[in-house]
């Protein structure tokens, strides 16, 4: 649990800084390895590579009881990519986290985010709602901390409607005067997204109430036909995270 | 459910919080919707079916690498004309690209289909991704439409390279060979090769895909194509942008990445010419002259290890225009050169 050096204030509101550093969006979020926090409510921002640019910012608070075991917090944020902010790509998070510490600073914290994610291109614009849940058990001391990071997504319902060009792919398939199916098919998908996270997360106290936590690792998806793809198909299996936690 | 949240230290303020109800109604919802949609994996959802789960597609069933494999392939033409078998670029692309070229059908048995793995040819394992066996794949077309007479071949970008090793392993089967703008033949033009590059600003929405669309099998790994391949065609344009009118029914991406990255991809010391001093066929180079596979590209790097090749330019043309808007010109370029048109 938090040493502060508050004194008894500090202390009782240790599940609470927990919570916050628990709540984080997004699957590119690393995991919250130390509370610092001297308050139960705050803000994080963070910019990571999955190789793309990716930023998040969030709000968390915590809900349990003074003194609770497991430690519960609930927040919010949003997730998106600079470079596709016109696009009007982005991902919205609604986060609950968690935090258990059955032995002095060594536990594990927990988040899972309802997501509701949309993409648009030149093949059409996606809506996808997914639901993400990361842990990370590992070592929290006062002034740094380290721990697994190990997460799952899934995108479980997604809506596709296709644009133009996407269709055009669908013609002059027939030559002769033959008519097959059509499409591509608009419409809602299941299970469209699958993604495993196995990496390390480190944090380290900047300042009372200020945290900086880096995480790197692997993140792969399982194929249905066999087919393991690479870098050239969107399967980069890297991810780099930065984040900066700030509490009040 | 209300929570006691304790704030402040001295004197401190209870608040009350009620935890969020809908949230497992919501999640409730997500599951049982997700129970009775669409699934990216039937065909044609996302893009146009393969040619075994079409029978409707113009095929032919050859057997190679020991399996047996539909094509999707076209023929236009008498078939008693002087036979043309033509290959597309990729690796990975269909064959709806080199659908103008059916224009030469007034002389020749015009043959166009799509590789194995790629379009929409069956989709095949790993292993059945060999050099050698895109070699037997041709042979076993040529087999099928031209088995007692000589064939010309007519290749673009990788299709070139698949031809040109097919005429060194059958040089008495060739009568002419024409390369359209083929990729970097040797390791020196491998190095120097910046074709089909994707650029760090292009790449960020293929990867953000992975929040919705992950690449967990081959249509949904080649629906993304239909985002980035445009993009990725700004170094065969004379302009530097995106190369929006480019006609496809599927790309290969699986096969994309086997050949050009995977195991069976050309590295290090592979040289596509090894060999080529055997081919007796009449060989003919033609390239746009924009672009990282144009004139300028192959004269230097290519040319020299095809002895005996021409070049023809045609100017103002990229590598996929050469079938577009300057599909005119090179059908020109091409009847002043073959054969049949003597």
């Amino acid at each position: 649990m938090i040493r502060s050096k508050k004194g008894s204030h500090a202390i009782r509101l240790a599940p609470f800084l927990l919570l916050l550093l628990c709540s984080h969006p997004a699957q590119a979020q690393s995991s919250d390895a130390v509370s610092l926090a001297p308050a139960p409510h705050g803000i994080f921002v963070q910019v990571g590579l999955e190789p793309h640019l990716v930023m998040s910012l969030g709000y968390t608070r915590g809900i349990s009881p003074e003194g609770s075991r497991p430690s519960v917090g609930v927040g919010a944020g949003v997730k998106f990519s600079p470079y596709l902010l016109g696009q009007g790509a982005g991902r919205v998070n609604l986060i609950a986290a968690g935090q258990w510490m059955p032995h002095s600073r060594w536990g594990a914290t927990a988040t899972s985010e309802l997501y509701l994610a949309r993409g648009r291109n030149r093949a059409g614009t996606v809506h996808g709602f997914g639901l993400e849940v990361r842990a990370a058990p590992g070592y929290y001391g006062e002034r740094w901390g380290a721990a697994a990071d190990l997460g799952w997504q899934g995108t479980l319902l997604s809506h596709f409607q296709h644009s133009g060009a996407a269709r055009e792919t669908f013609d002059e398939r027939y030559p002769g005067g033959a008519v097959g199916g059509e499409g591509p098919v608009d419409g809602w998908y299941g299970s469209t997204a699958h993604r495993f996270r196995i990496g390390l997360v480190g944090t380290r106290s900047l300042a009372d109430g200020l945290a900086l936590q880096v995480a790197a690792g692997s993140r792969f998806v399982v194929q249905r036909q066999g087919v393991l793809l690479g870098f050239a198909h969107g399967q980069v299996p890297v991810y780099l995270e930065t984040s900066l936690r700030i509490a009040r | 459910m209300r929570w006691v949240c304790p704030v402040g230290g001295e004197g401190r303020t209870v608040t009350t919080m009620h935890s969020p109800r809908g949230l497992p109604a919501l999640v409730l919802l997500l599951v049982i919707a997700a129970c009775d949609v669409m699934s990216t994996e039937t065909p044609g959802n996302l893009v146009p079916p393969t040619a075994d789960q079409d029978p409707l597609l113009p095929q032919l069933r050859v057997s190679v690498a020991g399996r047996e494999r539909a094509l999707h392939l076209q023929s236009f033409g008498d078939p008693q004309s002087p036979t043309a078998l033509v290959l597309p670029g990729g690796p990975g692309g269909d064959h709806r690209l080199m659908l103008p070229l059916q224009a030469l059908a007034e002389r020749y048995h015009v043959v166009i289909w799509s590789p194995r793995g790629t379009g929409l040819s069956e989709r095949v394992t790993r292993d059945e991704h060999t050099l050698a066996s895109f070699v037997e794949e041709i042979a076993a077309v040529r087999t099928a439409f031209a088995p007692d007479q000589t064939v010309t071949l007519i290749g673009h970008s990788h299709g070139a390279g698949l031809f040109l090793r097919y005429a060194v392993a059958h040089p008495d089967a060739v009568e002419q060979l024409v390369l359209i703008e083929p990729g970097p033949l040797t390791r020196e033009g491998r190095r120097h090769y910046r074709g089909g590059a994707v650029g760090w600003g292009d790449g960020q929405d293929f990867f953000w895909q992975n929040e919705f669309l992950s690449s967990q099998d081959h249509a949904a790994a080649d629906y993304k194509a239909v985002s980035l391949l445009p993009l990725s065609f700004r170094s065969f344009t004379c302009s530097g942008e995106p190369e929006y009118e480019y006609p496809m029914w599927r790309f290969g991406a699986f096969h994309y990445h086997v050949v050009a990255h995977g195991r069976h991809a050309a590295r290090g010391a592979f040289d596509w010419t090894e060999g080529v001093e055997g081919i007796e066929a009449d060989l003919l180079v033609v390239a746009g002259t924009c672009g990282a596979a144009s004139a300028g590209f192959q004269e230097e790097y290519n040319l020299p290890a095809l002895p005996g090749a021409r070049l023809v330019a045609v100017p103002g043309a990229g590598h996929i225009s050469l079938f577009t808007t300057h599909a005119e010109e090179t059908l020109a370029v091409l009847r002043a050169h073959l054969a049949a048109y003597r």
